[in-house]
């Protein structure tokens, strides 16, 4: 099997959101806080957090939004949604630079800021029994505050992602790559990906430790494949996944069956790409059957040697551990190196 | 003449370095070379896609270490190697090995790192560890 490590290495320095997009979408986030305080929309502590995408380091490249949620003191129960969503969106019609916007929104205020191509979903959220707990979140179309726990789904992700190596999350984004990649239209949101491969962790159908990126991928398209393939056969109707922040809700309510058939489409495509990349018999032959996957996304020969260079950079004698089997990449880095320069031609 | 007495200096003890060794590197086995020196086997893996490595370290008395990469074959031209194919990690002008150093936490981790940096060569065609100031041409010290 060709060692594609390097590739993979690069494809997810690529597709990695800027270090100055991060900062933008935080520095805003402050700035919309410090507004509403001197606006006197009555905040509790703490005010805010990010959650979404950006917040769970699932988010890849652009970062055209971000969620925030606003804590509101637990009297706007009392309420109604619809009441607490307008007062927001009164307070912040005249932030400058912006537009506000609730059409389609459910349980958020829309703020735009056109300037930095940058949307921010501010969701009204009570902290009734603190933050590890559900927080009620509004609902319009239910005219009700519904529980919703977007803390506790990230630090779900977040377990998750460590008991498996940590490579739930880079999975994550290459699969929203090879998505943004392959539909432009009639895809699945980012959410839906993340939580169709969050659950397949989680029920161990897909198993991340001790195998490559490559191999995670291909074992992505042939557990999404063989999972939806007799609703893909032989069904009428979408899949229906629940989801993990809000009971009896199915975060693939939009999803039409003629996107899930366009989804199944693809992702057959990428699985029989993917296995042709595995058995490939050289770098080369599977780079190529790689690029038919992520596209323009797949990094060229000058990104691999980039990513190779900076990652040797950080991992030299003296300051990087190793494992005790040798890893200086991948294992639990616990033996401290001493310095040493490699001598001879 | 004033005669100077030096009690003879006590021959370095290979063996000793397998309490480290053990702690460290418990993959690797002994065995007790001809020389009286020791032989250590055993495998690395600079990253979860690379091969396993099959690494043999010759230990014998008052000598450096000698470090081979048995399995898989390393490719004939890669560099920082002397001529009986054993590893050259580290500039002998900068550190030596005396019976006060440790396999393990010098020529084992350095192993690993030198594998590593072979691996990325074959990608990139450039060392990318760090190198001695070496002239190409010198005179190579076999360790």
């Amino acid at each position: 099997m060709p060692n594609m490590r390097h590739y993979f290495h690069a494809l997810q320095n690529k597709i990695e959101p800027s270090s100055e997009r991060v900062q933008l979408a935080s520095s805003r986030v402050g700035d919309v806080r410090e507004w509403l305080t001197g606006h006197e929309f009555k905040t509790q502590s703490p005010h805010t957090r990010l959650s979404g995408s950006y917040s769970r380091f699932t988010a890849i490249e652009l970062i055209p939004d971000v969620d925030v949620l606003l804590f509101v003191p637990v009297e706007h129960l009392d309420r109604t949604p619809n009441a607490v969503l307008l007062e927001l969106h009164r307070v912040l019609k005249d932030y400058p630079a912006a537009q506000v916007n609730t059409e389609g929104q459910r349980r958020s205020v829309r703020l735009e800021l056109p300037a930095d191509d940058l949307c921010l979903d501010i969701v009204p959220s009570v902290a009734a029994r603190g933050l590890d707990h559900a927080l009620r979140v509004p609902d319009r179309s239910q005219h009700e505050w519904i529980p919703s726990d977007p803390l506790g789904y990230a630090k779900r992700l977040t377990r998750v992602n460590q008991a498996n190596g940590e490579k739930l999350v880079p999975l994550i984004k290459m699969l929203k790559a090879w998505r943004d990649e392959q539909m432009l239209q009639r895809r699945p949101k980012s959410y839906v990906i993340e939580v169709m491969l969050l659950y397949a962790v989680e029920k161990s159908m897909l198993v991340l430790c001790d195998r490559s990126a490559a191999e995670n991928v291909r074992d992505t398209f042939v557990y999404i494949t063989d999972k939806y393939e007799e609703l893909m056969d032989e069904g009428t109707a979408a899949p229906r996944i629940p989801d993990p922040q809000i009971e009896n809700h199915f975060i693939t309510k939009g999803w039409q069956r003629s996107h899930f058939e366009t989804f199944m489409r693809r992702a057959r495509e990428a699985r029989r790409a993917a296995e042709r990349a595995i058995i490939a018999e050289d770098e080369a032959a599977a780079s190529s059957e790689w690029k038919r996957v992520f596209g323009r996304r797949w990094p060229t020969d000058d990104e691999v040697k980039r990513a190779i260079r900076e990652e040797a950079a950080a991992h030299q004698p003296g300051t990087a551990r190793i494992a005790a089997t040798g890893r200086v990449i991948g294992g639990p880095a616990v033996i401290v190196t001493r310095p040493t320069r490699f001598h001879g031609a | 003449m004033t005669r100077r007495h030096h009690a003879p200096r006590a021959r370095e003890n290979p063996l000793l370095q397998r309490v480290e060794m053990g702690v460290f590197f418990p993959q690797f086995r002994w065995g007790i070379t001809r020389a009286g020196g020791v032989e250590w086997r055993g495998h690395l893996q600079p990253t979860p896609e690379s091969p396993v490595y099959t690494i043999r370290i010759i230990h014998e008395p008052d000598r450096t270490p000698r470090t081979y990469v048995d399995r898989p074959a390393i490719r004939r031209d890669a560099c920082h190697r002397y001529p009986d194919g054993s590893l050259c990690l580290y500039w002998p002008e900068e550190w030596v090995w005396t019976a006060r150093e440790s396999l393990a936490t010098t020529i084992v981790p350095w192993t690993a790192f030198w594998l590593y940096y072979y691996e990325l060569w074959f990608v990139t065609h450039e060392w990318l560890g760090p190198s001695s100031p070496h002239r190409r041409g010198a005179t190579k010290e076999v360790a």
